[in-house]
Parts: structure tokens; C-alpha cells; sequence
């Protein structure tokens, strides 16, 4: 059961797992039930952390066009109780679908998609892909798992040598993590939070574009980078921006500012939610 | 248990997350400050990893959001990392005392955050501990410290020196040469950046807003713990300044006491070094809350 309080816009945990979840539920400001609600799966890490202020922005923002949010920490990041180990696609689709559940029965949206930030794409598509009537929206999704993989190791690598930490290489911990198995799971501290081989080899399995393309719900894409020919053509995904010139808010600014919202992303997102309430039953 | 709260600090609310101790009476409350950047959860979530330990301790604690930041109204009212208004904190010593039953009060942050306690700890009559993790003592970097509600900054050697080296990596960049003719660099950093490069004035280095608080937070037979990694870019800052300001506190800062954290870095960006700082702060909070021995 979990812990759901009666006023609006209101903070509560989800329980999964014998572990309290932080999640905060935006109720829209309008007398009318919602017809649309959306399951927020946010970037994790300190990706989580740089980006946790335009969510929060974004799902006020959602609220007063009439659209009920749930925003959850999934388990090891912001509140939450448990291990970024259990963060995986899979594990976090199971919890976005209690949000879900809670968005239909307890504030009463009659249609429920997914939106997921980076890493979280993959939990809000693997969470609409099983979930009848919904959609998907993801923001610059970790196309590869590899190259993000890569760039996280060669960062941590780098600080190791500055701080006089045991030196390893890149290769070295990649081939650790593949190897490892559920007996002997691999492990390494990346900025505070456990890298493990069941988490790595869960991200790197999951082809973000190939399971939107075959989710056959309507999905919305927004990418800083742009998709290559082979990529674009592989896709079918409903709807994709490119917006070369965002500023990359799931990243502190290197001067120790906060990150700017990206405001052109979340109008689009704004319309093609609202979207949403029109065309019910679209697959 | 966690209990997420929210506090009136008069523009709106402020939201935090209490962790209630399982403990009966608390031994005090501590409240965590941030940076105005990060959100509650501190640098790599060390407040959440903080907050947990110190619960399990006995002690009721807060973390907290800062107007514009997390999950609390309001706007950023962002102009730099150095400017603090006091106010917000102010409404969440209240709450958390009221909250407590008048227990003693900690307050605690890390980097810009450990500043922003040590001022609320000074404005604070009933305050008398301070930890502070990895605070520096003059300006993070040479282009903050002159906004609306602080006054000229201080850059220290080491900072400094960095920040020379990264003009001196550009030397042979056209663009900033034009930015340099055209009047578009900012003299001012250069200004201040140099001299305290050289070393030169450093006994004026030291901020003195830090100075003043800390002036009178160890007035009220204050206790302070700094805890620093030894990697920190701020640590040889500290070194130099905390010797020469010494003789000038009250009982020539007899209640501070520092802590050094082995290659730990500035943001104690790895587990290890979190769990070392913690389990420091842990043994100096045992000191000065020991546990109360039941009446027999």
C-alpha cells in the first residue's frame, strides 16, 4: 500500500520491494479529472541530481495545462531507499507502472503514458511498451549505452589519477563489468553511486530506438544529437526533434551555476501530451 | 523514518525531508544547508548518506531545499554561489526547534553549503555547533563575491593560481586576445587574480563575513568541526589562513577542530571518502552529545 496523502501536488513513497520510494504527485489545478497522465522516469545519477529542478519545473508546468504528473526517485537516487543496482529498465518499468496505476485510480486520468530523461527513456519505453493505451515520451535518450559507459569510466579514470587512486583502464573495467555474473557482480564507486555488471549489461542489452520502434504506442522524441541515416531509417518512431542548441541540463555548468530550462522542449512536449487526450485507442 | 516537510518562510513554502531518529528523545537536530546548486540531496547525495547515519544515531535531521531549488517556491534568486539570503534558513531553524522541543541545534553543510551554515549558525542565538565539510574560506572562484548581498570577494593562492593557469593556456588563442583588446575580458578577475597568485596580501585573503561568524559563533563557546579531503583544492587556503586568524578568536578558536579525509576530493565524490567524513562526524557529535544515562 502505499503512502498516498489527499492534498494536491503532494509528496509520498511508492513501496517496492520492502523499499520506500520518494515520489511526488502534481494533481492539475483545474475542478476537471485529468484526461491525461504522465509517469516521469528521470536520469539517474548525478545526471538525476543537475536535471531534478527542470522536472520539478516541468511538471508544475504540466499541471496547469491540465495534465497529471507522477515523478518518482527510482531506488539509490534522490530520497529513495535502496541500490542504483536495482534501477535497471525493467525494475524501474515495474515502479512507473504502480505510478501509473496510482495516476488512474487516484486522481483519475483516463489515458497514462511514460517520460523518461537519458537513462530513463529506457524504463518509460519498456513500461508503455507493456501498458495498453499509453505512449511515450523521451528526452535525448542514451542512444549508446556503450559510448555513455565509455565517457562515465574514462571521467572516473581521470580522477583516479588525480587523486591517487589505483590506475586502471578503461577496457580493463568495461571487460570486468561484462564479465561479471549475478554470483560475482562486478563493482565500481563512479562518483558515489555503485556501477555494477547487472545494471551495465541491463542498459547495454536494451536498444532504445529499436523497442520504441516496436512499442506500437505514440511516441515523442527530443534529442540534442541527431540521428545518423541508418538510424532514422531503422526508426519508426511518431515524432522526432533534433534541437542541436539545447543546453545540456542533466549537466552542471562548469562555472557552478544551475542548468537552464530547456523551454522549447517542453512545449513541444506540452502539445503533444495534450495531444494525447484527443486521439485515445491510437494503436 | 523520512518524513518529507514543508516550511512557511513567508514568500511560500520550503520543502525538506526530516529523518526522525528511532529513539524516543533525540539526542539534538541538525540541519543540513546547501549550496543553492545541488538540491537536498548534497553533492553526490552525501547529505542523504549523512542525514541516514545521524538518524541512526539518535538525532533528528533535515535536509533541506532552498527557494528556486528542489522541490520549495520560489525562484533561484540566483546571482552567484556567495550570495546567501538568510532568511529561508532562519524559518527552518524555527521549525526544526519547534519540531525538537528546544534540543540543541547543529547545523551542517558541504562546500558553499558549510559557508551558508556557519552564517545561519551565527545568526542563530541558540546555536552553538557547526559542521563544516570542505568549506572554503575565501571565493570558489575569482568572479563571485561582488553581488547584492555580499560584499567585495577574496580569492585564495590556490584557487588563484588555477585560475592564472587557465589564462595562461589561452595565450595563444586569437579570440581571447581580441576579447582581451576589444575590452571585453573581465579585468577585474584579472585584477584580483593576480596578486593573489603571488601571495600577495594574503593575510587579508581570509573572507571577512567567514571571520565575523565564525567570531561569533565561538563567542558562545561554539564548537566547530572542519572536515576537509586532503586532495581539496581549498585545504592549503584553509592551512594558510586558519593560522593566521587563530590569535584574533575568541579563546583562540579553542572549539574548532579539523579533520583531514586521506586523497579525499573537494565534493567527496566517492563512497569511501563520504563514509570516512561521516564516521568522523559521527565521533565528534558522540562528544558533544553524549548519550544521557537513564535515572536509575
Amino acid at each position: 500500500m502505499n503512502e498516498l496523502p489527499s492534498a494536491a501536488a503532494e509528496p509520498f513513497f511508492l513501496n517496492h520491494d520492502d523499499q520506500r520510494l520518494f515520489a511526488m504527485l502534481h494533481r492539475p489545478n483545474s475542478e476537471v479529472l485529468p484526461k491525461v497522465g504522465v509517469v516521469i522516469c528521470t536520469a539517474l545519477a548525478d545526471e538525476h541530481i543537475a536535471s531534478y529542478r527542470i522536472v520539478y519545473r516541468f511538471a508544475v508546468d504540466l499541471a496547469a495545462a491540465g495534465i497529471a504528473v507522477l515523478r518518482f526517485d527510482p531506488p539509490g537516487q534522490g530520497d529513495s531507499e535502496g541500490e542504483m543496482a536495482n534501477s535497471t529498465p525493467g525494475q524501474m518499468a515495474v515502479i512507473a507502472k504502480s505510478g501509473a496505476d496510482v495516476l488512474r485510480k487516484q486522481v483519475g486520468a483516463n489515458r497514462v503514458g511514460f517520460m523518461g530523461i537519458r537513462l530513463g527513456c529506457a524504463a518509460a519505453i519498456a513500461a508503455a511498451e507493456s501498458s495498453p493505451d499509453s505512449f511515450c515520451v523521451a528526452w535525448s535518450p542514451v542512444l549508446s549505452p556503450d559510448r555513455y559507459y565509455r565517457d562515465l569510466l574514462r571521467r572516473q579514470i581521470l580522477s583516479d589519477v588525480m587523486y591517487g587512486e589505483e590506475r586502471r583502464s578503461t577496457k580493463a573495467m568495461l571487460d570486468e563489468l561484462q564479465n561479471s555474473s549475478a554470483v560475482a557482480d562486478a563493482e565500481f564507486d563512479i562518483g558515489g553511486y555503485s556501477l555494477t555488471g547487472s545494471f551495465y549489461k541491463a542498459y547495454l542489452e536494451f536498444d532504445v530506438l529499436d523497442r520504441l520502434s516496436n512499442a506500437h504506442v505514440p511516441g515523442l522524441v527530443i534529442h540534442d544529437e541527431k540521428l545518423s541515416a541508418a538510424e532514422q531509417s531503422a526508426t519508426k518512431v511518431g515524432a522526432w526533434y533534433h534541437e542541436p542548441n539545447v543546453q545540456v541540463f542533466w549537466q552542471f555548468p562548469r562555472e557552478g551555476s544551475v542548468p537552464a530550462a530547456p523551454s522549447r522542449w517542453m512545449d513541444l512536449t506540452r502539445t503533444w501530451l495534450l495531444k494525447r487526450s484527443e486521439f485515445a485507442n491510437e494503436y | 523514518m523520512e518524513e518529507p516537510v514543508r516550511i512557511n518562510f513567508g514568500k511560500g513554502e520550503l520543502f525538506g525531508m526530516l529523518h526522525n531518529p528511532n529513539t524516543v528523545m533525540p539526542r539534538a537536530a541538525i540541519l543540513i544547508v546547501n549550496s543553492r546548486v545541488e538540491y537536498r540531496v548534497g553533492p553526490h547525495r552525501f547529505y542523504v548518506h549523512a542525514a541516514r547515519h545521524w538518524a541512526k544515531q539518535g538525532f533528528l535531521v533535515l535536509r533541506l531545499d532552498y527557494p528556486g531549488n528542489g522541490d520549495s517556491d520560489g525562484d533561484a534568486l540566483y546571482s552567484h554561489m556567495d550570495s546567501f539570503p538568510i532568511k529561508p534558513a532562519l524559518a527552518a531553524v524555527s521549525f526544526l526547534q519547534e519540531r525538537s522541543g528546544g534540543l540543541d541545534m547543529v547545523i551542517a553543510g558541504l562546500c558553499m553549503g558549510a559557508r551558508n551554515a556557519l552564517y545561519v549558525a551565527a545568526a542563530s542565538q541558540s546555536v552553538r555547533h557547526l559542521l563544516a565539510f570542505a568549506m572554503p574560506f575565501s571565493d570558489a572562484t575569482p568572479d563571485i563575491g561582488r553581488g547584492d548581498e555580499t560584499e567585495t570577494g577574496t580569492v585564495g593562492k590556490a584557487v588563484a593560481r588555477s585560475v592564472l593557469s587557465g589564462y595562461i593556456a589561452r595565450l595563444s588563442n586569437m579570440r581571447s586576445w581580441s576579447r582581451f583588446l576589444t575590452g571585453k575580458s573581465d579585468y577585474g578577475v584579472i585584477k584580483r587574480v593576480l596578486p593573489a597568485a603571488a601571495g600577495i596580501g594574503r593575510n587579508r585573503i581570509f573572507k571577512e563575513p567567514v571571520f565575523r561568524s565564525m567570531e561569533t559563533l565561538l563567542g558562545r563557546n561554539g564548537e566547530i568541526l572542519f572536515s576537509f579531503g586532503s586532495n581539496d583544492v581549498f585545504l592549503p587556503d584553509f592551512r594558510d589562513q586558519f593560522a593566521l586568524v587563530k590569535p584574533r578568536l575568541p579563546y583562540e578558536a579553542d572549539g574548532c577542530s579539523v579533520e583531514i579525509i586521506e586523497n579525499a576530493n573537494h565534493t567527496f565524490s566517492r563512497l569511501t571518502w563520504q563514509d570516512a567524513a561521516i564516521s568522523n562526524s559521527s565521533t565528534w557529535l558522540e562528544r558533544q552529545f553524549p548519550l544521557k544515562q537513564p535515572a536509575s
